[in-house]
């Protein structure tokens, strides 16, 4: 009865392992011959997830593992309807290339149980394994297209370098347990509090938990599989990375910096150091693309930037500013992105040179609608004001300043490498509006679930920028 | 108590935008007369604002919760420095839609969307009250302005507008950062509260220095005016004479209304460069502009120099100069506003704007050379005409405490009349320059019913200025206050 009231209590969780299930006892039942229903299994376990995340309270430890706060509801949510819209995404590109549905639901949904793992630990072994169901499924899905070399070369390099991250991540929490004898975060942060009692062990084993979720959330210097990887995944497995693999893995940090880490200078020096590498190198790195899939893949590089400063402010001040400056700019980020992949999906249809900036010149007199969501997509990630990116932007410095002296230069930092990205950015953007039109393209109606992601996303991107009261009331009840 | 007329003001041109924008089956012409007849109506609205309080305090106040979170507000309102601005902004959009027949014959309904997109928020910038809300607006102008010089401009428009975003936003995210950090200081970004805060010396400094770096860019001021040529001669008309008649005023208007009176200490500290910088902007424009072969570079490069003059009376903290400086901001839109839809006019004709193209225009054009020296004779500033007005007040108030200065832009004058006057003399007498000039036709009735408004502005304010100035007056002492405490006796 016990383990039943806590399964109900983790119920987003088991709802989405429950669809899993589901979807396998489809395909076993019918090979091949499902059609929808995958699909449609998946949206509805989700659904549900969704409903039950918005009609219940917080409170709550379940399995005395995992958080039931506020955040991790955030991020929950948030991770729930990035996995709807990469659903909603993916089935009609399966069912264009003839890629098994079933399959590709189910290890989606899987995936996604392993990020709702992620957001809610409070016990590094729980961490572990949510990083690891969340990875084990994304290192078949991003080789889904297993005829292509892109696609294998994008499956087998992130398997090696995620395989290698979570040799550093497993390796930092065998050593922080032989520190303080704990996995659960009470423990931990019980001896965080005792500057006296930390030895090398600790420290080694904090820095090696932090380079494994480093890995995860794509900052630099372990941002070497990223352009690879993004651009050889199919787009909306890109798309699940980009957002959702992002937001789990800065779920896990901040909820490390709120409630683990301890109050040393080093530590917030080293997020600090993390945090300048990732502006500067991503926005470099994404000035030199012309291929849009790389482009976004070096911005996520330089928006982990942006974030690791909120992160670094959350573990400077560990209040409730700067955990909402993360969350906001994570959602800001998630539902922009999500749009930019299924535009570029629409656009692209999995051809590569389809997805070169030159292939989208002057795009926007043909296709007006398309191009003006990509391009307020593209300022949402440069953070033009009425855009959600813009707030988001605005926390994250907000929560920097309130931190003192050492996020200073990070702040400067950040609304410098702002200005490079508008040059990549606004590249975009005129390149749609202000070049001449040299392809027309071929009329594909852009299918219904896109045209819903991305009407839906973009709507909340600039409802957000606008009015973000409710959301913040939300976050912050 | 909330007066919705600056709502209406706003809401208006940025309602009539998303309507257009989203009606993309709406044929050319109708887009456009109805972008016209709403830059009329939101005109029309607007002009109550000039019956702004004769003591100077801000009237027309609107204040509703926005982030709620941040004590951030929707909080506008205008008194007699921002007023004139705004009209004047309101007063330049019908204008710029009109003259947009003559060249915009592509793209025209998207072309609308951006005019009537960035008229709101040029409104904006000059009646929020809300730092926050002040930088939305800010850069919420910025983005039509980027596409429509990059798509209705010259060959080189994507460099140009490239420039122009990146040099302003270099600057304006300093600003953002001081806002931001403000706004975490004080607890509130509300322009009224803040001006009862107090920043120690050091933080007035950097505050200082990172909303002058946004302003300044915006000005420009030399040494960061290198955008602005660029940008003037990639645009097409419309643009250039939002570029040059507003939006170079959201700078000279952020320094009055938000450096002197926020950090007046850094402010006196920063008056002896910035006005160095001024009259070198002066000295210089004028220069270049005398050099320059291409219409639209020297109007450009007169630009750099009109504003120097307005930044040297900002910082003399002198009322009469300081006045004089907000008039000038004021004339400058409506004098170079309406030589830039002049050298629109002829490049319509020629499709070239080469000084050396042309000659002999007064013989064939009259209407136009009639035009032309009326123009040059306001941005030159004969007395009579609006331009004397603004440069005398700004010259005899800063006479008392920075002579050599003083005596310096005074050749800045000079050096426009030798320029201005080189211009007219080429472009309307001698030789006749274009063989295909007499084919060229003399402005038409529509071409006359654009350029009518700023002449009449000319006259009115050259010749009863006094109207204006005794509502821009007490709003610029009550700017001034602060650091006039601070300077020394």
């Amino acid at each position: 009865m016990n383990l039943l009231r806590e399964l109900v209590a983790a119920l987003p969780l088991t709802l989405v392992v429950l669809g899993f299930v589901a979807i396998l006892a489809v395909e076993t039942a019918a090979p091949r011959r499902s059609g929808r229903a995958p699909a449609l299994l998946a949206a509805l376990s989700i659904g549900l997830a969704l409903a039950r995340l918005l009609s219940t309270r917080a409170g709550g430890q379940p399995f005395g593992l995992l958080a039931d706060d506020a955040m991790a509801r955030a991020l929950s949510g948030l991770l729930l309807l990035v996995a709807l819209a990469v659903v909603a995404m993916a089935d009609p590109l399966l069912e264009r290339l003839a890629l098994a549905r079933g399959e590709f639901h189910a290890l989606l949904l899987a995936s996604l149980s392993g990020m709702l793992l992620v957001v809610g630990a409070r016990d590094l072994l729980v961490l572990f394994l949510g990083i690891e169901l969340l990875s084990i499924p994304l290192y078949v899905l991003a080789a889904y297209r297993r005829l292509t070399p892109d696609g294998v070369e994008a499956g087998f390099k992130y398997f090696l370098l995620g395989a290698f991250a979570s040799g550093f991540l497993v390796f930092g929490i065998a050593l922080l347990y032989g520190a303080c004898g704990r996995t659960h975060y009470d423990g931990l942060a019980a001896l965080a509090a005792r500057p006296d009692l930390q030895g090398t062990l600790w420290r080694a084993g904090l820095a090696l938990l932090l380079v494994g979720v480093g890995f995860k959330a794509a900052a630099a210097p372990f941002h070497a599989w990223v352009p690879d990887v993004y651009h050889g995944a199919s787009t909306p497995v890109t798309a699940f990375m980009a957002a959702g693999v992002k937001a789990a893995a800065f779920g896990a940090a901040l909820r490390l910096a709120l409630e683990v880490l301890p109050a040393s200078s080093a530590l917030l020096t080293g997020f600090i150091v993390v945090a300048s590498l990732s502006m500067i190198a991503g926005n470099l790195g994404a000035l030199l693309q012309t291929h849009l899939k790389r482009l976004l893949a070096w911005s996520s590089i330089a928006h982990a930037g942006y974030l690791l400063v909120g992160v670094a402010a959350a573990l400077q001040r560990r209040d409730a500013i700067a955990r909402d400056s993360v969350l906001f700019y994570l959602a800001a980020y998630a539902l922009t992105t999500v749009a930019a992949f299924a535009l570029i999906l629409h656009l692209g249809r999995e051809l590569g040179p389809a997805q070169d900036l030159r292939a989208l010149r002057g795009l926007a007199r043909s296709r007006p609608w398309i191009s003006f969501a990509l391009a307020l997509c593209f300022l949402s990630l440069a953070g033009v004001p009425l855009t959600a990116g813009f707030l988001g932007k605005l926390f994250v410095i907000q929560a920097a300043w309130t931190a003192g002296a050492a996020l200073l230069l990070p702040a400067i930092l950040l609304a410098l490498t702002s200005v490079v990205a508008l040059g990549y950015y606004l590249r975009v953007v005129a390149t749609l509006y202000m070049e001449p039109e040299d392809v027309r393209l071929a009329e594909p109606a852009v299918s219904r679930s896109i045209a819903v992601v991305t009407t839906l996303s973009v709507a909340a991107i600039l409802v957000l920028g606008v009015w973000p009261a409710p959301l913040l009331r939300w976050l912050a009840p | 108590m909330n007066d919705l007329l600056l709502a209406a003001v706003i809401g208006l041109p940025l309602a009539a935008a998303l309507l257009l924008a989203l009606l993309p089956r709406l044929p050319a012409e109708p887009a456009r007369l109805a972008a016209l007849l709403v830059a009329i109506a939101t005109f029309l609205l607007s002009l109550p604002l000039l019956a702004t309080d004769l003591r100077g305090a801000i009237g027309r106040e609107l204040d509703l919760p926005w982030i709620a979170a941040w004590n951030v507000r929707l909080r506008l309102g205008v008194d007699g420095v921002s007023a004139p601005l705004v009209v004047l902004t309101t007063l330049l959009m019908p204008l710029v839609v009109l003259a947009s027949y003559g060249h915009v014959h592509d793209r025209v309904r998207q072309h609308c969307v951006l005019l009537l997109a960035m008229e709101a928020g040029m409104v904006g910038v000059f009646a929020a009250l809300d730092l926050v809300l002040f930088y939305v607006f800010f850069e919420m102008s910025l983005i039509p302005l980027y596409l429509l010089i990059g798509i209705y401009g010259g060959p080189r428009r994507t460099f140009a507008a490239i420039k122009f975003v990146l040099f302003t936003v270099a600057g304006s995210l300093l600003l953002l950062l001081a806002i931001v950090w403000i706004v975490q200081r004080t607890g509130s970004a509300d322009f009224a509260t803040l001006r009862r805060a107090s920043f120690s010396t050091g933080e007035q400094g950097w505050l200082f220095a990172a909303f002058a770096a946004a302003f300044c860019v915006k000005v420009p001021l030399v040494p960061l005016h290198t955008w602005l040529p660029d940008a003037h001669v990639e645009a097409p008309t419309g643009g250039s004479v939002i570029l040059a008649g507003v939006t170079l005023k959201m700078g000279t208007y952020g320094l009055l209304r938000f450096c002197l009176p926020l950090f007046p200490g850094a402010a006196v500290d920063a008056a002896p460069l910035l006005i160095a910088l001024a009259v070198a902007g002066v000295l210089y424009g004028g220069l270049l502009a005398w050099a320059q072969d291409d219409l639209k570079k020297i109007i450009a490069y007169s630009s750099v120099s009109h504003l120097g003059f307005v930044v040297l009376g900002l910082f003399t903290m002198q009322s009469a100069a300081a006045t004089g400086a907000v008039l000038q901001m004021v004339n400058h839109g409506i004098s170079t506003g309406a030589l830039f839809l002049l050298i629109g006019m002829i490049y319509e004709r020629a499709h070239t704007r080469g000084l050396a193209d042309f000659g002999g225009l007064a013989r064939t054009m009259p209407r136009f050379a009639f035009c032309v020296i009326f123009a040059t004779l306001s941005s030159i500033g004969l007395p009579g005409l609006n331009g004397f007005v603004g440069e005398f007040l700004i010259l005899i108030g800063s006479w008392r405490d920075h002579p050599v200065a003083t005596g310096l832009a005074a050749g800045g004058v000079l050096l426009g009349a030798i320029y201005m006057l080189g211009l007219v003399k080429t472009l309307l007498f001698g030789p006749v320059g274009h063989p295909k000039t007499p084919a060229w036709r003399d402005l038409n009735l529509r071409e006359l019913v654009i350029l009518a408004p700023l002449f009449a502005l000319m006259l009115w304010i050259g010749v009863a200025p006094r109207s204006l100035l005794s509502r821009i007056e007490p709003a610029v002492d009550r700017m001034l206050e602060a650091p006039r405490l601070e300077l020394p006796p």
